[in-house]
């Protein structure tokens, strides 16, 4: 972990004089690419941050352990796409084995995060409500189960990445604005629009989804309607678990070297960020926050001309944002998402 | 026939014990007032009914059956319904979504608009604010909302805590009307109240309950004339 932290911070060797300047033709001249590039991220983030909302939302609890569940997702990617011969360079196969091999990594990744929060939340949290275990409680529980994981991961993989695996080669597909789109970029930001749109329908209209909100909003009566709160608690647990999944398949395609102990720490936090801005608790804030974070990290980035600031202009824009509506830009509710 | 009895039941906060060794039956077809001071106990005999805390003693019947170890949202299934102190609305949920989630552990969904009709007669309140969202009521329009919705799981016992908390004279002698055609039309009624007077009033039996305990007993009516209760409840004269 602390590694990680140190490497937000500028190197110290970095000449005086540039340490913060504003490239501003730069962004002019890189805007569309790093705006598809920063809705891409951010769907990843989008998708992680739904997370985080849905848990919070149900046991007000902020599942630091969340940014495992998706790591053992990415980790599922990872073995499978090697069981199937993927390797440094793209594979020599058809388009339609390429996407039959990658649904099946989709699959293992969504079992595993799945899974992952499943075990978290049978074997580290029902065990404290059984006990009525105060808040603070579940909080350092979170960070320990975190810890737990990667630490577990570390034992079993070591300390360096796993090796970089290519998915298949991104294309350009056509051009907007003047700058290309990429088949990969596409495939990303629909596919999790998608399961974003499915998983606001499902918490909206189904019955376990009205389950969902009822608790999110006052547990206790919601019991007395004949909903089953635990069941709607691992039910949501599980729901983050899958989309945590799917947003590895997407992320370990976007950065396959990003497959690493503690590499869900900082993807974890900006979509806890994501979560927190759009508004926590919220669905809806949940897409908008991480859509919005990475548009303006990658903005940031080309403005300031380094990539270590990425994550330092986001936090400020959270900051700034939360100084102005401290409820997130959609507020805080899991059923105000509708209103 | 006995719809609900209570044996011996205790209830503990941590070592403080709120309730000790209560006894009494709710019988098909009545309305049963239980009325005590601040801190008697009555949310919390309510809760151990509903499922909501578990006795640490004692047994708790309803139909005939123990359900002492049954789940609170089995109970609703089971035909135990409550509409909680504080009414418990959820503010993100429209007055319909609120209604809606009445039936959410009801098999039968035949029986549902027939239901939220008989809802929508009892209070037209309800029907013109449909869309509105349920933390945007008035207290007394919460409170029609909270019994509107408790009725919607179409319960064999409805308990209500304190439904004239927080209304106008005239808005709860309309809520306690409302009460009493309730129970005409078939369901048996729990209620708990401060407001002595209208709770006796209308209650077939009444208990009154202090520290955890029953002291008094008998038929609403009996209650009322009673010099003791008239003075500790009712303010003299
Ligand atoms: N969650 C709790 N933890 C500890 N003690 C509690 C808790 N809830 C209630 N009590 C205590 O149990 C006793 C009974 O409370 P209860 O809420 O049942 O009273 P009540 O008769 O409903 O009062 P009121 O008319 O004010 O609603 C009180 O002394 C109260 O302080
Ligand atoms: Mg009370």
């Amino acid at each position: 972990m602390i590694p990680t932290l140190l490497t937000l911070l500028p190197a110290a060797s970095a000449d005086d004089s540039s340490w913060i300047t504003f490239d501003i033709p730069s962004l002019m001249q890189n805007f569309w690419s790093a705006t598809f590039d920063g809705l891409t991220f951010g769907s990843i983030y989008a998708l992680v941050a739904l997370g985080y909302t849905l848990v919070y939302g149900v046991l007000n609890l902020i599942n630091f352990a969340h940014s495992e569940v998706f790591i053992m997702g990415c980790y599922g990617v990872f073995f499978t796409l090697s069981f199937l011969g993927f390797g440094p360079s793209a594979p020599n196969l058809s388009v339609g084995s390429i996407i039959v091999n990658l649904l099946l990594a989709l699959v293992v990744a969504i079992c595993a995060s799945a899974l992952t929060a499943f075990l978290l939340e049978r074997l580290a949290y029902k065990p404290l409500r059984k006990r009525n275990a105060p808040r603070l409680v579940f909080l350092i529980t979170a960070i320990g189960a975190s810890f737990t994981i990667q630490y577990t991961i570390f034992l079993v993989r070591g300390p360096n990445p796993e090796p970089a695996l290519t998915m298949f080669k991104s294309r350009p597909i056509f051009e907007v604005f003047g700058t290309f789109i990429y088949d990969q970029q596409l495939i990303i930001v629909i596919a999790a629009v998608i399961m974003m749109v499915i998983t606001e329908r499902f918490i909206s209209k189904s019955r376990t989804g009205r389950g969902i909100r009822a608790v999110a909003q006052d547990p206790d009566t919601a019991t007395l309607m004949g909903v089953n709160k635990e069941k709607i608690i691992i039910t949501t647990f599980v729901i983050g678990g899958i989309l945590a999944g799917a947003a590895a398949l997407f992320y370990v395609m976007k950065i396959p070297s990003g497959v690493q102990y503690n590499g869900g720490f900082i993807l974890g936090i900006k979509a806890f960020a994501a979560a927190v801005l759009g508004g926590i608790g919220n669905v809806r804030g949940a897409l908008l926050g991480g859509l919005l974070l990475g548009l303006i990290g990658n903005y940031g980035q080309i403005l300031l001309g380094n990539s270590q600031w990425t994550d330092v202009v986001a936090f400020v824009v959270l900051v700034l944002v939360l100084l102005l509506r401290p409820e997130g830009i959609l507020g805080t509710s899991l059923g105000r998402s509708k209103a | 026939m006995t719809l609900l009895e209570l044996k011996n039941i205790s209830v503990h906060y941590g070592r403080i014990q709120a309730i000790k060794e209560m006894s009494f039956t709710v019988e098909e077809g009545e309305i049963v007032s239980l009325i005590g001071a601040n801190g008697a106990g009555k949310t919390t005999t309510m809760k151990t009914i509903s499922g909501l805390l578990n006795p640490t003693g004692g047994i708790i019947s309803f139909m005939g059956e123990d359900i002492t170890k049954m789940k609170a949202h089995i109970r609703v299934v089971q035909g135990i319904s409550q509409a909680p102190e504080g009414r418990g609305i959820f503010p993100a949920m429209t007055v319909l979504e609120n209604l809606d989630m009445g039936t959410f552990g009801r098999k039968d969904r035949t029986g549902v608009k027939d239901d939220l009709e008989r809802v929508f007669t009892l209070f037209p309140r309800l029907q013109e604010r449909q869309k509105q969202y349920g933390g945007t009521m008035s207290g007394g329009e919460q409170q029609m909302l909270a019994i509107g919705r408790a009725l919607m799981s179409r319960p064999k016992l409805l308990l209500l805590d304190e439904p004239s908390m927080g209304l106008a004279p005239q808005f709860i002698r309309q809520i306690f009307k409302i009460v009493t055609e309730i129970n005409t039309q078939g369901t048996t009624v729990l209620l708990v109240e401060q407001n002595a007077n209208q709770a006796l009033a209308r209650a077939h039996r009444a208990f009154v309950l202090e520290t955890g305990e029953i002291t008094h007993s008998g038929t609403g009516k009996e209650l009322l004339a009673n010099p003791a209760i008239k003075e500790a409840y009712l303010g003299v004269g």
